[in-house]
């Protein structure tokens, strides 16, 4: 079975690099991170700040438009190839088949989440010195990278269900809602709007929260990096990615082609 | 067919051009209405989502110009710059410049301080180890609201924390003796001069300590005068607990002379002054060498650096391969 996901993986991972939207988004993600340097120069001090947060940022939005251009897509095309019949037809259940795109695509998305680090590393680098790249920094990418994990499943289980164009949209809007999560408990903290609140306990605890993984935040804050809370929310972040992997496979299976 | 399509690309770009000075007066008229809109910071946060920092910074990057721009309505741009800094620490706890800045435009500009100290309260509430944020509330309680305990109670926070610096320290000190807190006002610098990580720090402490013991000294040197009706004539005369703390008192005198004007001078003060004064000279030095790209020439040096004092008795200064020194 490891051989199979594996090849597929391989195959995926072959395919994406081949993708020109791929050197698109990365090509976007490098502007971002070199351009942050701009911000830096027009605020009174917070240069190097400036260029990490918009840097970080950029490298958040890249993981979203990887998981939604070449994610979203990523079982469409192989349907509309034909490559899929190949495929199955050749001793490789449906499940594997997912499970080797998921791996091939995180593949991708993490060697190109590496890649951007080392171009924000390298930048931060030539502005603030060695000094400046820290553990907080790399919690950051770590986070990121993990962040990729459920929105690449969720890019696959929508991939399965609708078309390309509508998976795309489905997994910006996972995204955008994930990462507001934490604002069901912010609207009602302190007794604010008790309204929400009966809302908030029943919702907060089984909605998926990207924030988990999110720490950009502390990059700047001068606070020590919180490993374990890392460690918790990839945790919480991956079972989201095994709920819609799983999803995704049943979804698959019953497919009809 | 090919150049007719130039043709019309180009009589495009022409027309754009040529409508551009019209419309783009429009537009500055447009742009220059005073219209800020700041949401509540709840709703920031969730618009905002995982890119705190990065909305943060942005509406930083916004705020900023409009802190020198005048507004035509002036209770508009208080209001802006107020809810401004305070949904950026919002969004972001630990932005330390907007506190900085902030609370010093709220301040100095908006003339404020009720604002500068809640946006500075959230500040040290969110930073609790940050000096620079205890001394500036510190300055807005001795500037605005004339409050001296509070001010002194910040400052003895603040002392405790690193990244203070020697200027709000010497403001500690000097509140405390005006306080006649004189042994405190000692045990300020006494402190640091026990912390002190190298030589240069030491000699900085250790003239901060003995001018703290200079305006003791002097303090209560005014105050003699004014009881007696003639200067002190020797330490001697300033033994008294009314015009000195106990418990300061044989810190103080020791070494206390007077010169022949009645001011107050500690030989050990003077030397230490000399010695900070050539530190500030190698900065100099340093800071000329790097503009000029070699060290200053003795005239290019005592041309810019400043009137030296006196070197004391059988001593000159001298300048030599970028060193001031007593000889």
């Amino acid at each position: 079975m490891r051989d199979r996901v594996g090849v597929v993986a391989s195959a995926t991972y072959r395919e994406a690099v081949r993708d020109r939207v791929l050197l698109i988004v990365l090509a976007f993600a490098a502007a971002m991170i070199l351009g942050s340097r701009v911000l830096g120069w027009i605020s009174v001090e917070d240069e190097l700040k400036m260029v990490k947060d918009f840097s970080l940022s950029g490298i958040g939005w890249l993981v979203a438009l990887l998981a939604m251009l070449i994610g979203a897509g990523s079982i469409a095309r192989e349907v509309e190839r034909r490559t899929v019949y190949t495929v199955l037809s050749r001793d490789c259940g449906r499940g594997e088949f997912v499970l080797g795109k998921l791996a091939g695509l995180l593949c991708v998305f993490w060697t190109c989440i590496a890649g951007m680090a080392l171009v924000l590393f390298a930048w931060v680098a030539v502005w603030g010195g060695f000094a400046a790249i820290d553990s907080r920094m790399v919690a950051a990418v770590t986070g990121l990278a993990c962040e990729a994990v459920p929105l690449t499943a969720v890019s696959l289980f929508l991939g399965t269900l609708c078309s390309p164009a509508l998976a795309a949209s489905g997994t910006l809007a996972f995204w955008l809602v994930a990462h507001r999560t934490e604002a069901l408990r912010e609207l009602t903290v302190d007794g604010r709007s008790p309204e929400f609140a009966a809302m908030y306990r029943v919702l907060y605890p089984v909605m998926p929260n990207l924030e988990n993984v999110n720490f950009i935040n502390s990059v700047t804050s001068g606070k020590p990096v919180a490993w374990s809370a890392l460690g918790l929310g990839a945790v919480s972040v991956s079972c989201w990615a095994a709920a819609f992997l799983a999803g995704a496979i049943v979804l698959f299976r019953r497919r009809q082609f | 067919m090919a150049s007719r399509i130039l043709l019309v690309a180009l009589a495009g770009i022409a027309g754009a051009a040529a409508l551009q000075g019209r419309v783009g007066a429009e537009n500055a008229v447009r742009r220059a209405n005073d219209f800020r809109y700041t949401p509540e910071p709840s709703v920031m946060r969730v618009l905002c989502g995982g890119d705190r920092s990065a909305c943060a910074d942005v509406l930083w990057l916004s705020a900023l110009p409009d802190m020198s721009r005048p507004f035509e309505d002036r209770a508009l741009k208080k209001r802006w710059i107020a809810a401004a800094t305070d949904v950026i620490t919002d969004l972001e706890p630990t932005f330390g410049t907007v506190y900085g800045y902030g609370a010093a435009h709220l301040n100095l500009v908006d003339r404020n301080p009720d604002e500068a100290i809640a946006l500075l309260t959230k500040g040290i509430a969110n930073n609790p180890d940050s000096a620079g944020l205890h001394v500036a509330l510190a300055m807005v309680y001795y500037e605005f609201k004339k409050d001296r305990a509070k001010t002194i109670e910040l400052l003895e926070a603040a002392s405790t924390l690193p990244g203070i610096d020697s200027l709000s320290l010497a403001m500690l000190a000097s509140l405390r003796v005006d306080s006649r807190d004189d042994f405190t006002a000692l045990a300020v610098w006494a402190k640091q001069l026990d912390e002190a990580h190298n030589a240069k720090v030491r000699t900085i402490c250790e003239y901060e300590l003995w001018r703290t013991k200079a305006q003791i000294a002097a303090r209560a040197s005014r105050e003699f005068a004014a009881q007696h009706g003639r200067p002190p004539r020797d330490a001697e005369d300033l033994r008294d607990p009314k015009l000195i703390s106990s418990t300061a008192l044989d810190l103080v005198l020791q070494g206390l002379s007077f010169d022949e004007n009645g001011r107050v001078r500690y030989e050990r003060l003077a030397e230490l002054d000399r010695e900070k004064l050539i530190l500030n000279a190698e900065s100099y030095v340093a800071g000329l060498a790097s503009h000029l790209g070699r060290l200053p020439t003795s005239e290019e040096f005592f041309g810019g650096f400043g009137q030296l004092p006196d070197p004391g008795p059988g001593r000159r200064w001298a300048y030599e391969d970028g060193k001031l020194e007593l000889r």
